[in-house]
């Protein structure tokens, strides 16, 4: 029987040990568990980040995270569509209405400019697009903020698009003031974009003006007087040439459409 | 006794371009009916300024009974427009378009403006330069927030992007306590901005001076890749981490390659380069890292010094569509070729045309130019319908199309500007002024694309000599080719029409989008053959004479008998087949025989006209023997006055040559049996047989020229073929009999506003033969 007993206790401590261990590891598969949920949690879900994180972004941060989406998709379609949201007059190419930058309806003509002072064409409509975004995002400021417990003050002003050498910069004069323990005051925000469409533009009349002129604005000449681009040119059969201009490391785009001194079929 | 005239009238046509031509005529009308454009401000689809209908101007537009270039300055009348705010300054923008975007118009050239003038715009270092007018420089100095330099003098992009600002650089030292720290490429403005710095300008951190190191860092065996102006190239770099300068092996052991910042003395090619490292993107090398599997550095050496070379970015293309990469179908960046597109010429040499008085070019190479010119000659081989020439290019590493317009309005050519490196260009092709060309010399000209084809003008003038006196022993000269090129005597030079060597297309496909009025109408060609019988037939006698002319006395059966046609007579099928390039004689004989000579046999036993009326002019009645003159009823006409002209065909096998020749010459017109791809959309179109018909109709004329009668119009060839069954029908319905001993033939001749011949009442007549 002490025999049993003490084989049992033998057992017994044996097998404590083993539970032990048992236990331990099973702590430590489970932390292992969390901790990678967390973590992929953390990477694929970026509202959770944003809660985690939010504490620490400021009104700034906040607002050009909200508007740079809106504003990139703007871009990207005016890019597609030579300039404009609303081409007129038009040449439907691939699905996509490009704006005829130079028409002319006849042949052996030269083209008229359709489009000019693109520019500033561009800046306005994406001032005009981008205008309920950016009223929405700095409402969805005030609620963060008066979340927080922040009372928040916010003075409604002019949103300005500008396109500069390499970059689109969006400026909002807008003013906010947080006031919780003591009092901040935001009035600075811009979103900024690394797009080259002011460079993009400036090909785009070079390309024009050879084309008024009869000249031909050859790819395989630009190429070397702009090596960042890519440049395509497509002759389709109304007479109209279309070209698709691409930068080659910034991936900005510009399509358009240009009808000048066609030669027809037959007579 | 009635002595009716008939006329056998053939006709070639192309089936579907009849219509066409009807349509042509129609469409022409409508167009003179409807010639009151205006100039709209605003078309319905939104287009400024255009000539356009009124019914096609935007309500409420302005719009103006003029062409727009006439209108006045307050209207469509292009000029220059100028943003004051941006600098910029756009051409031919209509004074209302550049008003409406808050531009200020100029009617001036926009080279005639001198705010309009561009120049560079250099910037500190690590912007581009930018060629813009001046104000668009001030615009981005205050953009950025620097100071720019505006340079007038430049006047061209490429140079202006090479500029360098004039802040010079060097080495900036900076004491950390008892440690340095050395940068190159600073400016001197930013090297001073630091704490306790020095500033070399001009050197570099592995300069000495006066054998003293200025910092720590020393040369070293490493190289790295940079992107400055465009280009990424291989640097040196120190020991410290910094760029030095551009790679050349041979300069490693140079110290004052190590002291000084000097501009790379040696260049790369579009080959690239394992010593030196002064790439160049815009003519296709960047720097890379050397890997012996990498398909733009295998072929080089590894570099003596780092781990990088220039390397050419270089494309591969199965041009030839074998399904391998040939060792010429490696191309470089920047070259161009043509595209083997089927039904195209491939690589059609880049001086097809050329000034004969003023070229460059070698014997050697004009005659390949020329045999290039021959093989274009062949319609149902090359420049098929729906073909498109496409020009190819290697952009860095990528192989791009830039197709060449539509319908063969342009064409692909290409050459080699420099050894190994191939250059092609879309240029137009110059169709257009073939067809107004009335000779062989200028039609053939070199500078030109058209081609001679003899036969038919454009105009119907047969522009032949007479034919008399030509003598047995006149043969022609070796280089006749019998039957395919005219003989002796014949007017070579003018006899003929000058049509495109490239023939042009249009999108027949779709004749709703086909605004333009198609060319192969003027491939139609309609002949009236003239048969002549005796005066006095009755109807038994006209039975006889029918029959005369039916009956085959040597085999017996009804033919179609071609001895009594007295006009046009080629035309018949099969007309002086014996004397064809496949038939057993001579066609001197034919040609001697047209100048009063005589013939082997009998006309009538051949299938030749026995009429004097084919020969002599002014004369009627039947050949006797094997010979004849043309001394008849006007005795006192010298023989010389009566020889009727040598005909522009003599065999019916020219005939069709010929205007099969001219009529696919001119278009997508005719049959062409090869298979073509279009260049839109995956289906195939096969070439169709009755786009390119004979048919013939019979019309019996009454002595005065009235149509008694009319045949059935019957199809006798189509696509290259005679249709043996409707041939035979053709022969059977015959009627066709033609009155004897008319002398003033002209007046029963009218003429179409095409001005095609044909038999007409007299009452009718409108024109003079």
């Amino acid at each position: 029987m002490n025999k049993k007993k003490g084989e049992n206790k033998n057992f017994s401590r044996e097998l404590l040990r083993k539970n032990k261990r048992g236990q331990v590891a099973i702590f430590v598969i489970v932390a292992i568990v969390i901790i990678a949920f967390a973590a992929l949690a953390y990477v694929y879900f970026p509202k959770i980040k944003l809660a985690l994180t939010s504490e620490k972004k400021s009104p700034n941060q906040f607002i050009t995270e909200c508007v740079k989406d809106d504003l990139e998709e703007y871009v990207k379609q005016i890019s597609l569509q030579g300039g404009t949201l609303n081409p007129s007059p038009y040449y439907m190419y691939e699905g996509n209405k490009l704006q005829y930058i130079c028409y002319t309806n006849e042949n052996y003509e030269a083209c008229i400019r359709q489009k000019t002072n693109l520019k500033e064409g561009i800046e306005k409509e994406l001032e005009e697009a981008i205008e309920e975004t950016v009223s929405n995002c700095f409402a969805s400021l005030k609620e963060e903020y008066e979340k927080k417990g922040y009372d928040v003050s916010i003075r409604s002003g002019e949103i300005k698009v500008k396109l500069s050498p390499k970059r689109i910069i969006g400026s909002f004069d807008y003013e906010v003031v947080l006031s919780k323990e003591g009092s901040e005051k935001y009035d600075s925000f811009n979103v900024i974009l690394n797009n080259n469409l002011y460079e993009l533009l400036d090909l785009l009349d070079k390309i024009v003006d050879i084309e008024i002129n009869g000249g031909d604005a050859d790819p395989v000449v630009l190429m070397y007087g702009y090596p960042q681009f890519e440049i395509e040119r497509k002759k389709q059969s109304d007479g109209t040439t279309v070209y698709l201009l691409k930068d080659r490391e910034a991936g900005g785009i510009l399509n358009f459409a240009v009808r000048s001194w066609v030669l027809p079929p037959g007579i | 006794m009635s002595k009716n005239r008939t006329l056998n009238k053939k006709g070639l046509e192309i089936f579907g371009i009849l219509a066409l031509v009807l349509f042509a005529v129609n469409l022409l009308a409508s167009i003179c009916a409807q010639n009151n454009y205006v100039c709209c401000e605003e078309t319905k689809s939104g287009e400024f300024c255009q000539n356009v209908p009124p019914s096609e101007c935007k309500e409420g537009a302005m719009k103006v009974p003029a062409r727009c270039e006439d209108t006045g300055e307050d209207f469509c009348k292009a000029g220059t427009c100028i943003y004051e705010s941006t600098g910029k300054c756009e051409i031919n923008v209509p004074k209302t378009v550049c008003i409406k975007n808050g531009g200020a118009w100029d009617r001036r050239d926009k080279r005639e403006i001198p705010i309009c003038q561009e120049g560079c715009c250099i910037t500190p270092k690590g912007l581009s330069n930018f060629f813009v007018t001046q104000v668009e420089c001030r615009n981005i100095a205050e953009e950025f927030g620097i100071e720019t330099q505006f340079d007038p003098s430049i006047k061209d992009e490429l140079t202006c992007l090479a500029q360098k600002p004039s802040e010079k650089e060097g080495a900036c030292v900076v004491k950390k306590g008892y440690q340095t720290e050395c940068k190159n490429y600073l400016t001197e403005e930013e090297c001073l901005a630091k704490e306790n710095s020095t500033f070399y300008p001009g050197l570099l951190c592995t300069a000495t001076i006066n054998g003293e190191a200025i910092s720590n860092c020393a040369k070293s065996k490493e190289t790295m890749c940079y992107k400055e102006g465009g280009s990424t190239k291989v640097y040196f770099m120190d020991s410290c981490g910094n760029r030095a300068n551009v790679y050349d092996a041979n300069k490693y052991n140079d110290p004052d390659y190590w002291t000084k910042i000097q501009e790379p003395e040696c260049a790369v090619g579009p080959d690239g380069s394992s010593t030196c490292g002064n790439c160049n993107y815009r003519l296709g090398s960047s720097c890379t890292k050397y890997d012996s599997s990498h398909p733009n550095t295998k072929n080089m050496e590894k570099p003596e010094y780092g781990e990088f070379v220039c390397a050419g970015i270089m494309c591969e293309y199965d041009t030839n569509r074998n399904g391998k990469i040939d060792k010429n179908e490696r191309y470089y960046h920047g070259e161009s070729w043509c595209a083997e597109v089927p039904g195209t010429y491939y690589h059609l040499p880049l001086y097809l045309t050329y000034d004969p008085s003023n070229n460059n070019l070698t014997d050697e190479e004009k005659k390949e130019i020329e045999k290039v010119r021959q093989e274009l000659r062949d319609t149902s081989k090359y420049n098929l319908p729906g073909s498109r020439y496409v020009r190819l290019y290697c952009d860095h590493g990528e192989v791009k199309e830039d197709p060449c317009a539509e319908f063969r309005q342009e064409i692909c050519v290409e050459g080699e500007i420099v050894e190994d490196f191939s250059y092609a260009k879309c240029v137009e092709n110059l169709w257009r002024d073939c067809v107004t060309i009335e000779n062989y010399t200028e039609c053939e000209d070199p500078s030109r694309m058209c081609k001679w084809v003899w036969g038919y003008r454009f105009d119907r003038e047969n522009r032949n000599p007479k034919a008399y006196g030509l003598k047995k022993s006149d043969k022609p000269p070796a280089e006749y080719k019998k039957g395919t090129v005219p003989e002796y005597k014949y007017n070579y030079e003018e006899q003929g029409s000058c049509v495109p060597l490239i023939p042009p297309g249009y999108n027949f496909w779709n004749p709703e989008e086909n605004k333009a009025t198609p060319i192969c109408g003027m491939g139609i060609v309609i002949e009236p053959v003239l048969y002549e019988t005796h005066w006095g037939s009755t109807d038994k006698k006209l039975q006889g004479a029918r029959k005369r002319l039916m009956e085959d006395k040597k085999f017996g059966k009804t033919k179609f008998r071609a001895n009594h046609c007295y006009k046009n007579c080629y035309a018949i099928p099969d007309y002086a087949k014996e004397f064809s390039s496949k038939g057993k004689y001579d066609l001197w004989d034919l040609i001697h025989f047209h100048s009063g000579g005589s013939l082997p046999k009998k006309p009538e036993d051949l299938h030749v006209s026995d009429r004097k009326g084919y020969y002599c002019k002014n004369a009627v009645g039947e050949i006797w023997g094997k010979g004849f003159d043309c001394i008849g009823a006007a005795i006192w006409e010298s023989e010389k006055k009566k020889r009727e002209k040598i005909p522009i065909f003599y065999t019916n096998e020219q005939w069709l040559q010929q205007i099969i020749k001219r009529a696919r010459s001119l278009g997508d017109c005719g049959y062409k049996e090869a298979q073509y791809e279009m260049q839109r959309g995956p289906y195939k179109i096969e070439g169709d047989i009755l786009a390119e018909t004979i048919s013939s109709e019979y019309q019996v004329l009454t002595q005065k020229g009235k149509v008694k009668e009319k045949g059935e119009k019957i199809l006798l060839w189509a696509g290259g073929m005679w249709i043996k069954e409707n041939l035979d029908k053709f022969m059977e319905n015959y009627e066709s009999i033609i009155r004897e001993g008319e002398w003033n033939r002209s007046e029963y001749i009218c003429k179409d506003e095409n001005g095609y011949e044909y038999y007409c009442d007299k009452s009718q007549k409108t024109g003079s033969s």
